[in-house]
């Protein structure tokens, strides 16, 4: 329904808006969306925020029209963008959203911040269509939320009841403030937070992965000011349940709420806040917010404790993050120390700088398999052609040495292909679909008068490396059968590839016995950190000014559909079957423990990893039943943190009823489970998706 | 440093000591247990492991076999008694239907795979924990293991059903933090009905490393219709009394997950039904005996 509003809206507006420019047409689509999106407060509301709701009428009946769209890719950029596409598997896109705004600057001096610095550039071009239509779009902010308080206007008029009264007049007195101005108490604020929270998907035009960012920090003063004011922790719970309740319904589930970290002087900044927030998700159990813990040396035992919970496990809460590498890892962007204390653990996984960055997390989706293809078959895909032309020149592979350091140039060559794709992608995404009202509240655009997709302080595109585990077990298994064992020919392994193994059970029982990544093998470890270093490297050389190409083994269950559509690979891989899924191991490792799966992923830097590199451990609900178990996992995440992980993420899953929710979807709507980055209803998932999860979880049912 | 024949190295366990640990099972047992879940720790020797689901009938095995032990009449099996354990077989299986449990290896290098995991048991006060089978059948081999795991500064437990010489058992206490011992069948005709051996021995040497202060935890399987009587409940009450080193009392309730081993190994004879209790039975179990006992009664 919301996205049906938005395209009707977008219809309703069509002739009007296709006489403008790009930049002032979607600030005036925003406004007018702002403006007839239906809103709604419920009557046991403590926070306004519903909206886009099923009592609208339709007013179209037609398809969503599109705007006339500008070109910028020449004809053989768009060749080769179609052929790498189709044919090759790397995917070059504008993602939008994926985002966190600097919710400390709103709820603190709220729009009026931005509106000022608009008016002062204005003052200096007052005809920049850019500054324009970000100032439109900060006054359509503002008076959304004055919508909001006229419905808790009337509403504190009819109701009768003296504490339903009060609590409309509160949220009408909120809204006549936020966001336009700062916060003067915790409704306040957190109302800011939520209106705030619901337009940037309307003006990014999708509610993907928006995340709150370090929610326990920013209103922190808002909640020590409430109780030294004689407020109660419980009327805090109250409205912190509404909020959650919105992003719930809302959020697509990837919206990470931060909890924890640390400061600039490495004081922890576990308070009050974020333990009321904790039990807040413990008394819901909700799929969305994500919590986002950030686990620091000097971590509160009882707070640590209270998260290793089964009930929070079986919907894969929280995610884990280790304060202090992720913080190496900001700064191994290029950020200085100053600014990297304040990243925020963004979306399902990843790292970002609120406010200060927009995160294009799904900007580069890279075949990591493709450069071994390139350069064990003389330059050629396994399975299409190559008609356009590299630099990179085929050579003999007699040794292992030599296709490392042929895959390597292949790498380099193919990311700087593809970065150079992007840049042109992420120019039309501006010439096209500015979003005025994100990129005003996003550092570096005002002053740069331009858009998020290219302006923001920091311009981050994460480079997903699609089965590059799978890619290291075919090196493994490459280096043992060929070069050591003399077992097979590079060419038997290639053409029993391209057959896709039909009728070569040896020679895949052959590579199965081979060392895989995940068993935590020295020989295989120092393989897979040199690949990713070589991948970091080539990420690093497409880096320019404020854009910066990073890393990532963040696939979440994306994993699934792309090996969907992957011909097989030279890990023994069929086609059709899944890649690996995010850090962890190939699904072709028959057995894989907890201790080796970790020392296998903390072998790597994975600070030069920093879009995202998350590992998935099972455990069963027999781990729960004692305090003596549950601190086995509290070491097993302390001492993965401690060798140099980023993130863990959890899940505790009961198996017989997954197969239920997967045999009769309907009659299990409420089954929570973690997705790969965040957690989702499962009968939500695809079909295929939900038996591989199934697959996975019992594979893991049986290590763990 | 000697070797011997190892059947599995399980990392990351639960159930076998405190903190998080390895353990290492050693092939080979004195002892004939009807529930046991690990038929292939019961010889010293590698065996075959074959399962006839994978099996596509290719008889490439047999080809290769220089003892005819494939036979291929009415399906494929093996004779048992032909087959000397060489593993040719197992390498040019394209289905991986024949598997060969049990790999010799040197002390140094299980060592060498028990101290990747170091870090774990530093962060948790975990080890290595040796199992079976009965590690103290490769006695010289058991005891090299614990005494190179102490010398590296690694926690040791020996899960043992200790049916074994008393000056052996004695001789590792020296290098063992802990003792998981068994204590099966407190009627010693019972015990013999039921695992092959007397429980004299057993009670002889837990009464001899209790009089030299080892730490033991007492490991109790309990089977639904075979030791879950109150003669038993108040036996185990009544050992754990009689000694000062005991810290704690395990339930081990059975679990039939071991039983599609014995159809891989060939053997139907003791593939025999035991009921697997509820979580109410085993939480019944562990307040009968605790009534008995000021040690401390729980879940393994």
């Amino acid at each position: 329904m919301y996205y049906d509003i938005i395209d009707d809206i977008r219809n309703k507006y069509f002739e009007e808006l296709k006489g403008y420019s790009p930049y002032i047409r979607q600030a005036m689509l925003f406004k007018y969306i702002t403006e007839n999106i239906p809103l709604k407060i419920k009557d046991t509301d403590y926070i306004a925020g519903w909206h886009g709701y099923e009592d609208y009428d339709k007013t179209s009946d037609l398809e969503t029209r599109y705007f006339s769209y500008i070109h910028m890719l020449s004809k053989e950029q768009k060749h080769i963008r179609e052929k790498m596409q189709n044919e090759l598997k790397c995917e070059i896109n504008f993602t939008p959203a994926h985002t966190c705004i600097d919710y400390e600057t709103i709820v603190k001096n709220g729009l009026e911040h931005y509106i000022t610095l608009v008016d002062e550039e204005l003052c200096k071009k007052p005809d920049n269509e850019c500054l324009v239509s970000m100032k439109i779009s900060l006054d359509a902010a503002c008076k959304f939320a004055e919508r909001f308080a006229n419905i808790a206007y009337e509403k504190a008029r009819k109701v009768e009841k003296p504490e339903q009264k009060s609590r409309f007049e509160r949220i009408y007195s909120a809204l006549c403030r936020v966001p336009r101005q700062g916060a003067k108490n915790f409704l306040e604020a957190v109302q800011s937070v939520w209106i705030m929270h619901a337009l940037i998907p309307m003006a990014e035009m999708i509610w993907a992965s928006i995340s709150i960012g370090r929610i326990d920090q920013y209103l922190y003063p808002f909640y020590k000011k409430h109780i030294a004011d004689g407020g109660t922790k419980e009327e805090v719970k109250k409205i912190l349940k509404n909020l959650f309740m919105l992003l719930d319904s809302y959020s697509d589930g990837a919206c990470a709420m931060n909890i924890g970290g640390m400061d600039a002087k490495g004081q922890d900044m576990f308070n009050d806040l974020s333990k009321v927030l904790i039990e807040v998700e413990k008394e819901m159990l909700l799929r969305a917010p994500i919590f986002a813990v950030r686990v620091t040396p000097n971590m509160p035992e009882d707070v640590f404790d209270s998260l290793i919970d089964f009930d929070l496990f079986k919907i894969g809460q929280p995610t884990f993050y280790a304060e202090i590498p992720c913080r190496k890892a900001v700064m191994g962007r290029g950020v200085p120390e100053s600014e990297a204390v304040d990243f925020s653990a963004n979306s399902c996984m990843g790292l970002i700088l609120a406010g200060r960055e927009f995160a294009d997390m799904w900007g580069i989706k890279f075949n990591s398999h493709l450069p071994l293809e390139l350069a064990v078959n003389h330059g050629k895909p396994l399975n299409s052609s190559l008609d356009f032309e590299l630099t990179t020149r085929p050579t003999e592979i007699n040794d292992f040495e030599e296709l490392l350091r042929q895959y390597t140039v292949y790498f380099s060559e193919l990311i700087s292909l593809c970065a150079n794709l992007y840049e042109t992608v992420a120019l039309e995404q501006e010439a096209n679909d500015p979003d005025p009202l994100l990129s005003a509240i996003t550092e570096g655009c005002i002053k740069n008068h331009c858009d998020r997709a290219t302006g923001a302080t920091y311009n981050t595109v994460t480079v997903e490396t699609m089965g590059l585990v799978n890619t290291c077990d075919a090196l493994v298994a490459i280096k043992e059968l060929v070069f050591e064992n003399k077992k097979y020919t590079l060419d038997e392994i290639i053409t029993a590839a391209k057959m896709n193994y039909e009728g070569c059970e040896k020679l895949l029982s052959d590579i199965s016995k081979c060392k895989k990544y995940g068993m935590n093998d020295s020989g295989v470890n120092a393989i897979f950190k040199q690949i990713c270093k070589m991948v970091s490297r080539a990420c690093k050389k497409a880096c320019h000014d404020n854009r910066l190409f990073i890393p990532s083994l963040h696939t979440i269950d994306v994993n699934v559909g792309y090996g969907a559509g992957l011909y097989a690979t030279l890990d023994g891989r069929k086609e059709g079957q899944p890649v690996n899924k995010n850090a962890n191991p190939s699904n072709l490792l028959q057995k894989t423990e907890h201790t080796s799966h970790v020392l296998s992923a903390a072998a790597f830097d994975q600070t030069e990893f920093s879009g995202g590199q998350p590992i998935d451990l099972y455990f069963d609900k027999v781990w729960f039943k004692t305090k003596e178990s549950r601190d086995k996992i509290k070491a097993l995440i302390r001492t993965y943190f401690q060798l140099g992980g980023l993130q863990l993420q959890v899940n505790s899953i009961d198996v017989e009823l997954l197969e239920k929710a997967h045999s009769n979807p309907e009659d299990y709507p409420f089954v929570i489970v973690r997705k790969g980055g965040y957690s989702v209803r499962f009968n939500e998932m695809h079909k295929d998706v939900r038996a591989e999860f199934i697959e996975l979880a019992k594979r893991m049912e049986q290590n763990g | 440093m000697g070797s011997g024949v190892v059947f599995n190295i399980q990392k990351f366990c639960i159930n076998d000591g405190p903190g998080i640990r390895t353990t290492v099972f050693l092939k080979g047992c004195p002892l004939r247990c009807e529930w046991c879940h690990n038929p292939e720790s019961h010889f010293y020797k590698q065996e075959l492991f074959y399962d006839s689901e994978k099996c596509v009938s290719c008889g490439k095995c047999g080809a290769l076999c220089a003892q005819n032990a494939h036979v291929f009449e009415g399906g494929h099996s093996i004779n048992r008694n032909k087959c000397i354990s060489c593993g040719i077989c197992t390498d040019e299986c394209g289905f991986n239907a024949i598997e060969l449990v049990g790999k010799k290896m040197s002390v140094q290098e299980i060592i060498d795979e028990v101290l990747k995991d170091k870090v774990f048991y530093e962060n948790s006060g975990g080890g290595l924990t040796l199992s079976g089978g009965e590690p103290l059948m490769q006695f010289n081999f058991a005891c090299e293991i614990l005494k190179q795991a102490k010398q590296t500064g690694i926690h040791t437990c020996i899960e043992t059903c200790g049916f074994a010489k008393t000056e052996d058992i004695l001789k590792i206490t020296e290098y063992t933090d802990v003792f998981l011992y068994d204590w099966k069948l407190s009627n010693d005709q019972l015990h013999k009905e039921y695992t092959g051996v007397s429980n004299r021995q057993i009670l002889d040497n837990l009464r001899a490393i209790d009089a030299v202060g080892s730490k033991i935890i007492l490991r109790c399987p309990i089977i639904p219709n075979v030791n879950d009587t109150a003669e038993h409940f108040g036996g185990i009450a009544g050992v754990a009394n009689s000694f000062e080193n005991i810290l704690a009392i395990e339930i081990e309730p059975y679990h039939s997950l071991g039983n599609s081993k014995y159809k891989k190994l060939g053997k139907t004879e003791l593939d025999k039904s035991f009921e697997q209790p509820t979580e109410q039975q085993v939480e019944n179990w562990i307040v009968q005996i605790q009534k008995d006992t000021k040690v401390a009664v729980k879940k393994a």
